[in-house]
């Protein structure tokens, strides 16, 4: 489980770096695909190892791209707002102790609903503090947008892949 | 206390938050004004390690555009060389000159991370302190300006790109020497904005603009882009324009850092004329 975990966290931040960040999409697409493992994360996982794991994986990121807690804050409030998202979707709550948040365990509706909620707000944190006063609020919105949508449709591309004939 | 105590540990998860957040929004606007930092310092050693490794292996892909590119800076040089000139007359150049004395020293370097995706974007190079790279000296590569060297570790620097919100190149119109300011406001990684350049001078489409060599960073006439488009408002006292800019930003493999071997003297002259004249702030 805990190799599982971090083997998701050093792909992600390895892909992100050495993938992503190397294909110039224009300015309006620029995925943010690594905070995968936020996603992945089991239901049982206490909040505050929640928002641990999100910090490191934060600060990870600020040091390969030298954009100074940018990052940590992004994924960090991602994190924090990881379980209002679960109780805001999810009616039943009795999960086993490897229940992971993924299509095979809860469907394609709530997964969408799910990964899209979190990669917008991861998005739009790091886009606002990124400009900071550069640009508009609609220019920032629009970008957290197409980001999110597109890094989506790579995580989905993924769960197929990976996480869904898994037996 | 105890009570205090129990109040936390219920609401342990919004606090941890807060807590992390802070640490994370503090990293984030200290870097605004202490960009030498001791973590960025040690993020830049521990990432140039990792970075150096990966782009010995990238470096392969770019190695024919970088040798042409290196074969034709050869070939200007050697033309532009003593030994390409007939000497025609009989004085005798010592080579400690008394007339020319050296301003600029060249450092070349190689890139090893590079980002243009970015609102504010990072570039690292393979050389440092050990190779005399101190912070606030210039790079340029070929083509033209790259940044600014803002943190030196042992054997790496970072530098920030043009392609940065905090980036400002003092520059001129090569043709009327104008003065006017490059700054980048994001988007495309090949297109800049040219800012406070006075209305009352003619420009055209195409017109070059080099560095001014008022900042004590980069030498003077170091190629910057040329003017794409502009628009000017009868009221306003500026231009807005737009430059193409002439440094492929995207495929930087190659740059020189440029030392200005006078800048301590001329930093000096200037804090001694803002004592004598006290410029109203």
């Amino acid at each position: 489980m805990w190799l599982r975990l971090i083997l998701i966290f050093v792909l992600g931040v390895l892909f992100q770096l050495s993938v992503i960040n190397n294909l110039s999409l224009g300015p309006f697409f620029n995925p943010l695909v690594y905070s995968l493992i936020i996603l992945k994360l089991p239901f049982k996982t206490q909040n505050w190892a929640l928002l641990i794991w999100a910090f490191v994986l934060g600060l990870t990121m600020d040091i390969f791209q030298n954009s100074h807690g940018i990052n940590a804050a992004a994924t960090v409030f991602m994190a924090f707002s990881r379980p209002f998202v679960i109780n805001l979707l999810t009616s039943q709550r009795d999960f086993g102790d490897e229940d992971t948040p993924s299509i095979r365990d809860r469907g394609t509706q709530w997964y969408i609903f799910y990964s899209l909620i979190l990669l917008l707000v991861h998005h739009f944190i790091v886009f606002i503090l990124e400009e900071w006063s550069a640009s508009g609020l609609g220019i920032i919105f629009l970008r957290s947008l197409l980001s999110a949508g597109l890094a989506f449709g790579l995580l989905l591309l993924a769960e197929y892949l990976f996480f869904v004939n898994k037996n | 206390m105890l009570n205090l105590f129990r109040f936390i540990a219920r609401y342990h998860f919004f606090f941890l938050f807060l807590l992390l957040e802070t640490i994370s929004l503090s990293l984030y606007f200290s870097y605004n004004y202490f960009p030498q930092a001791y973590y960025f310092r040690m993020a830049t050693s521990f990432h140039g390690t990792v970075r150096s490794k990966v782009a010995a292996v990238t470096e392969y892909f770019s190695l024919k555009n970088a040798n042409r590119q290196l074969a034709i800076e050869n070939a200007i040089l050697r033309s532009s060389g003593s030994d390409a000139f007939l000497k025609v007359d009989t004085n005798t150049f010592w080579y400690h000159d008394t007339l020319y004395l050296q301003q600029y020293k060249y450092t070349p370097a190689r890139v090893i991370a590079n980002s243009t995706g970015l609102r504010n974007n990072f570039i690292m190079i393979d050389k440092g302190a050990f190779s005399g790279i101190k912070p606030d000296m210039g790079v340029i590569c070929p083509q033209g300006v790259v940044g600014i060297v803002v943190a030196v570790s042992e054997h790496f620097a970072s530098v920030m790109p043009l392609l940065h919100s905090a980036s400002t190149i003092s520059v001129k119109m090569k043709k009327n020497n104008e003065l006017a300011s490059v700054i980048w406001e994001g988007g495309s990684p090949d297109r800049a904005s040219l800012i406070s350049l006075s209305s009352q001078v003619k420009i055209n489409k195409g017109d070059t603009v080099i560095t001014s060599g008022y900042s004590l960073i980069f030498p003077e006439g170091i190629m910057v882009g040329t003017i794409d488009a502009f628009e000017m408002n009868p009221d306003d006292i500026y231009y807005s324009a737009t430059i193409k800019l002439s440094t492929p930003f995207s495929r930087l493999s190659y740059v020189y850092v440029v030392q200005n071997l006078f800048k301590d003297e001329q930093k000096a002259l200037m804090e001694k004329q803002k004592q004598i004249v006290p410029h109203n702030k």
